[in-house]
Order: structure tokens, then sequence, then C-alpha cells
């Protein structure tokens, strides 16, 4: 059978990414377990491109009926999953920004009108200047 | 607000410290500070980032500056202040808004049903006291608040999204508010649920003017706002 348009851009677009992604494996780029998900991921992606009745196969073992339906429930699957894992990161980033501003407000609390500023310590002049 | 009303209005308690989030607020600052300190010995404000004079503004009065250096949020404001006031040794800490909305004599009534009853937060209600110049539609969508917040935090209230607010320093400390922005209200209502400590709802007076509202909370934010908490909760 002779490959479509799409397997041919595709196939090979992802192969390189699989390839990029064993490299950053094997050079300690990437945390190991990262790495060996990433490469995973990538390979089978070019390999259900490259043969398309696979996920037939695999969405017959596990009830589905039809590839694609199986492809688009762990495309959902995947999204949403990513969602979560971005969506955490950035709040405990927010958390933390948070955090460390808040530390140093209070440490550089003042005193308004002409009363005597809180802490008069050098640590306190130097970190709170301005 | 009524600086003649204030003025004749006896101190409050000297462990009551007075909590306020100012971004942008060197127009109206001067004047809530002033009213304010009339009553209350402590007050700190937190200065969230401003681009204007308003930190300026705040240290021309016998009050606590603390500044974000950036931009963070009403909620995270609050929390700053809060915790501050709970460093300083505060007895009772009051959530005041800064653009001038609140009656600082409400603060009385507020102590007195606090203590009276016995609790540890007494959440103000502009349905129960009243909402001078109060829109149609932000009247709707604080009603529908309400709706949303006893179905999501199982609270009844009359009003779920008043600045002003009076806790012990017991209540306080059982507050952490994690979300920065205006989603911080229902937290803090969903916090004093889960707290398990007593609450009371004292009728308070809320002026709206033209500048109030074109500063305040976009009515049409409800909705993101909403989803926002809907989403905290599924994730966390």
């Amino acid at each position: 059978m002779n490959p479509s348009l799409f397997q041919l851009i595709f196939v090979p677009l992802i192969a390189i990414l699989a390839i990029h992604a064993v490299l950053r494996l094997w050079l300690h780029r990437v945390p190991r377990r990262w790495g060996i998900l990433q490469v995973v991921a990538w390979t089978a992606a070019a390999y259900l491109i490259a043969e398309p009745d696979a996920t037939l196969v695999l969405a017959g073992w596990v009830g589905i009926g039809r590839g694609t339906d199986l492809i688009l429930y762990l495309a959902v699957l995947g999204g949403l999953f990513a969602c979560y894992y971005f969506y955490d990161r950035y709040r405990r980033i927010e958390i933390l920004l948070t955090k460390l501003v808040r530390h140093d407000a209070i440490d550089c609390a003042k005193k308004g009108d002409d009363s005597p500023p809180a802490m008069e310590d050098d640590v306190h002049s130097v970190i709170c200047k301005g | 607000m009524n600086s003649e009303t204030v003025k004749d209005a006896a101190a409050l308690p000297e462990g009551l410290w007075v909590v306020i989030a100012a971004y942008n607020e060197q127009r109206r600052i001067g004047a809530v500070l002033k009213n304010l300190s009339r009553i209350a010995k402590n007050i700190v404000v937190v200065d969230d980032g401003s681009r204007d004079e308003t930190a300026q503004e705040i240290l021309r009065h016998p009050v606590w500056l603390l500044r974000h250096v950036a931009n963070l949020g009403q909620g995270a404001s609050l929390q700053t202040g809060i915790s501050f006031a709970i460093r300083q040794g505060a007895e009772y800490i009051v959530t005041f808004d800064a653009d001038g909305q609140h009656d600082p004599t409400d603060i009385h009534a507020m102590l007195d049903a606090l203590n009276a009853n016995s609790a540890d937060y007494a959440l103000g209600s502009r349905f129960l006291g009243g909402a001078a110049g109060i829109p149609f539609f932000r009247k709707l969508v604080l009603r529908s608040a309400v709706l949303f917040t006893r179905i999501v935090s199982g609270i009844s209230l009359t009003d779920a999204h008043n600045g002003i607010r009076l806790m012990t320093r017991r209540g306080a400390e059982r507050i952490q508010i994690t979300l920065n922005r205006m989603e911080h209200a229902s937290e803090i209502v969903e916090q004093i649920a889960e707290s398990g400590l007593k609450y009371v709802e004292v009728p308070v007076h809320i002026t709206y003017t033209a500048d109030s509202l074109a500063k305040g909370q976009k009515s049409s934010a409800a909705i993101s706002l909403a989803i926002k908490l809907l989403i905290e909760k599924v994730v966390r």
C-alpha cells in the first residue's frame, strides 16, 4: 500500500522528534522518567501514523471498536491532564511569588506621619531602601 | 461617608486593627484614612503595587504602610495585612475597602454584634443595612453570588461579597487567603464555614458613587470569577 501524503510528511517529522528525544535522554538533558515518556510517545505516534490499522487492534483490545475513537479519547484525556498539570504548576508559582512579595512587604513595613520607622536595624535599611 | 458622624463616634478598642487593600487609590485613600484614623488607632494599608502616588498619600497619615512590589490582587493584599496585624498582636481585625464605600461607624455595630453573640466573625451585609445608589445589575449579580455561595459553600448569607468584615484574632488565624484576586471573597466565606466558628451578619451601609463604581469590580467579571472558583474546587 502506498503511503499517503500525511504519512509522508508526519512520519519522518515525528521520527526526528523521537530521535531528538533519544539524544536528549542519552545526554541527560531531561530527567530520565520524562525522557523515556517522550521517546515512547513520539515512537508510538510515528508508528500509529505509519500503521493506522494498529489503532484498530488496540481499540479492539480495550473494547472501543474504532481506532479513531481510541485516538480521540486519548487526545482528550491527554489534553485534560496537560491542563491540570500546567494549572497546578501555575498555582504553585503564584503561591510562591505571593509569599515572597508578602514577606518583603511585612519586613519593610513603614509607619506614616512622623512616627519612627518600624525597624531600624541595618538589614532592614539595606533591604527596604527606597 | 459622613465625616461629622465619624468625628463624634467613640474610639475603637486598642487591640482592633483595620486592614485596607489599596491599588491606585491616590485620590480616595486620603479621605478614608482621615475618617478612619479618628476612631481607629491601628490601621494597616497594603499598597498593592500601585502605579500612582497611593503610597505617598498613605504615609501622610498615622497608619502602617506595607508595599507589594508587584500587583497581586485584593485577596493577597488583605492576607498580607491580616498576617501583619496578627504579628502586631491584634485582638480584632477589620477588613475595609479603600474606595470610601464603607462607613467607619459601622465597625462599632459589628463589634457589638460580635461580642453579643460570642462570634468570631461579623460579616457586613448591605442588604440588611443600606446600599445607596446601587445599580440594578450590580444588585442582581450580588444576589446571584449569594445563591452561588449557598450552593458551593453551604453557607447562608444575605451578602456574600461585602468587603467589610470583622474577625477575632482566633477567627483571623483560621483564614488563609490563597486566591489572590476577587475570588478571595468567596474563599473567605468558605473558610469561615469550614472553621466551624460562629459568624453573624450585621447591617452596614455602602455608598456607591460613579467614581467607586468605575474603579470597583465589574459585574461582568462575576462569571469568570465563578468559573475560577469552580476550577479551583475541582483541581485543589
